[in-house]
């Protein structure tokens, strides 16, 4: 069942990287100068990580395997697939947020911070719904041949940080986003007041 | 390089602080303690570099016996230990610091080598190598704690809660660099509360509560255990 640990230890990668989005978004609201190349890298990072490699996963490989078995997962299932789309309309909202913010100033700030308060909060929920509702009756109701071809489908893909095949692309971007994400959050020089 | 610890017992003002710990390590591997706080991992950690004696049992570097060893002769055997709370010297530049891990050895040429390889995983420690220690961030200095160690050119590496006081992406780079180090032949032996991080880097885990194991296996079906779950990963 690899390919249950893939997905708690994305999950976790995920979630380490939205930490870093409110967090950052408070340190503006505390009177703190944004550096923008910030916010792009971690934006970049996380419509990369979603779009590429966790999201596929789950919706071609491990969800069609869990409503197999489990028919009546059929509106959890449906569910977690209109979530999907409605996290990404949520977070090209951010975007755009970003973009006013960057361009128009302080006074577009306000729907910057709700934007990424609403994302995070939703990708948060997403995935706790996935990891209690989806995940343990998967764990419990799959049958090891399943268990290996979603696995196969999944070490083929790989989570960017942990997986035995790490992508270079993905491992640089996340190392340059520790390095400037400011202090403490990352390694990067804290933002000034 | 194999470590085994046999029946290891020690004991703090007649108080037993680890009781009959016997783990196997084998070369390469990647092993995790886990535990809750006064479980015993940091002590397990600090008899194995010599840091604390033993009171009972035996600790083996293949079949060389070390637990009655100085904490400098198990270091030029290839044991590095990063101290819980980094104890980097603050005072000391990173530079310095640096070279400090390296005082075991004395061809220069080769130590500049091994400088130039932290500096090449911990670059943010090279834009800073002429300050002071004590101006870094924590994860800076977790990062230089690291990277000392790696200067004296480790077969084992044993690491003290790398991940304590950090903020989640740093953790996760964390994991990463010691996967990489892994990766390239060290022996790491990993104590963690967060045992979620711990379970996710290990291929083996210990959990230790009390002073003695209660359980080991395959990291991964600890990770799905019921008790580790729900004592230790908050599921």
């Amino acid at each position: 069942m690899k390919s249950l640990t893939i997905i708690r230890n994305e999950h976790r990668s995920l979630g380490a990287v939205l930490f870093c989005l409110k967090h950052l978004v408070s340190e503006i609201n505390q009177g703190k100068h944004p550096d923008f190349r910030v916010f792009h890298g971690l934006l970049m990072y996380i419509d990369r990580f979603l779009d590429r490699y966790h999201h596929p996963k789950e919706s071609n490989y491990l969800f069609p395997a869990v409503l197999e078995s489990n028919p009546e997962l059929a509106p959890v299932i449906e569910e977690l697939g209109r979530q999907h789309r409605e996290g990404e309309q949520l977070f090209i909202r951010v975007l755009k947020a970003l973009s006013a913010f960057e361009y128009c100033g302080p006074s577009q700030f306000s729907e910057f911070q709700q934007a990424v308060t609403d994302y995070t909060t939703f990708e948060y929920e997403h995935a706790h719904k996935e990891e209690t509702e989806v995940l343990p009756v998967a764990e419990k109701s799959l049958s090891i041949e399943t268990w290996e071809k979603i696995d196969t489908a999944f070490l083929n893909h790989q989570d960017p940080l942990f997986g035995d095949k790490p992508s270079g692309e993905f491992n640089k971007l996340y190392k340059e986003i520790v390095s400037i994400v400011p202090a403490p959050l990352g390694l990067g020089d804290a933002w000034e007041s | 390089m194999k470590l085994s610890v046999q029946d290891l017992e020690v004991n703090y003002n007649n108080v037993a602080a680890l009781k009959q710990i016997s783990l196997e390590v084998s070369d390469g591997a990647f092993v995790t303690l886990i535990g809750s706080n006064g479980a015993g991992k940091s002590t397990t950690l600090r008899t194995i570099s010599g840091l604390v004696k033993p009171s009972g049992g035996r600790i083996c570097l293949d079949d060389q016996r070390i637990d009655m060893l100085s904490a400098d002769k198990i270091l030029r055997l290839g044991i590095a230990h990063v101290p819980e709370g980094r104890r980097i010297f603050k005072d000391l530049s990173v530079a310095e610091n640096l070279y400090l891990g390296a005082y075991i050895h004395q061809d220069k040429a080769q130590i500049d080598l091994d400088l130039d390889k932290v500096y090449s995983r911990f670059p943010r420690l090279e834009e800073r190598k002429g300050q002071h220690a004590r101006t870094l961030s924590g994860g800076e200095q977790q990062m230089l704690s690291i990277g000392r160690s790696l200067m004296s050119r480790p077969r084992i590496l044993l690491l003290d809660e790398p991940s304590l006081g950090l903020a989640p992406i740093i953790v996760q780079e964390i994991g990463h660099i010691l996967r990489e180090i892994n990766q390239q032949g060290v022996t790491v032996i990993l104590v963690e509360q967060n045992a979620d991080l711990a379970l996710q880097l290990a291929d083996y885990g210990y959990v230790l509560e009390t002073g003695r194991i209660a359980m080991q296996d395959k990291a991964e079906l600890l990770a799905d255990n019921e008790h580790v779950k729900k004592a230790y990963l908050g599921i």
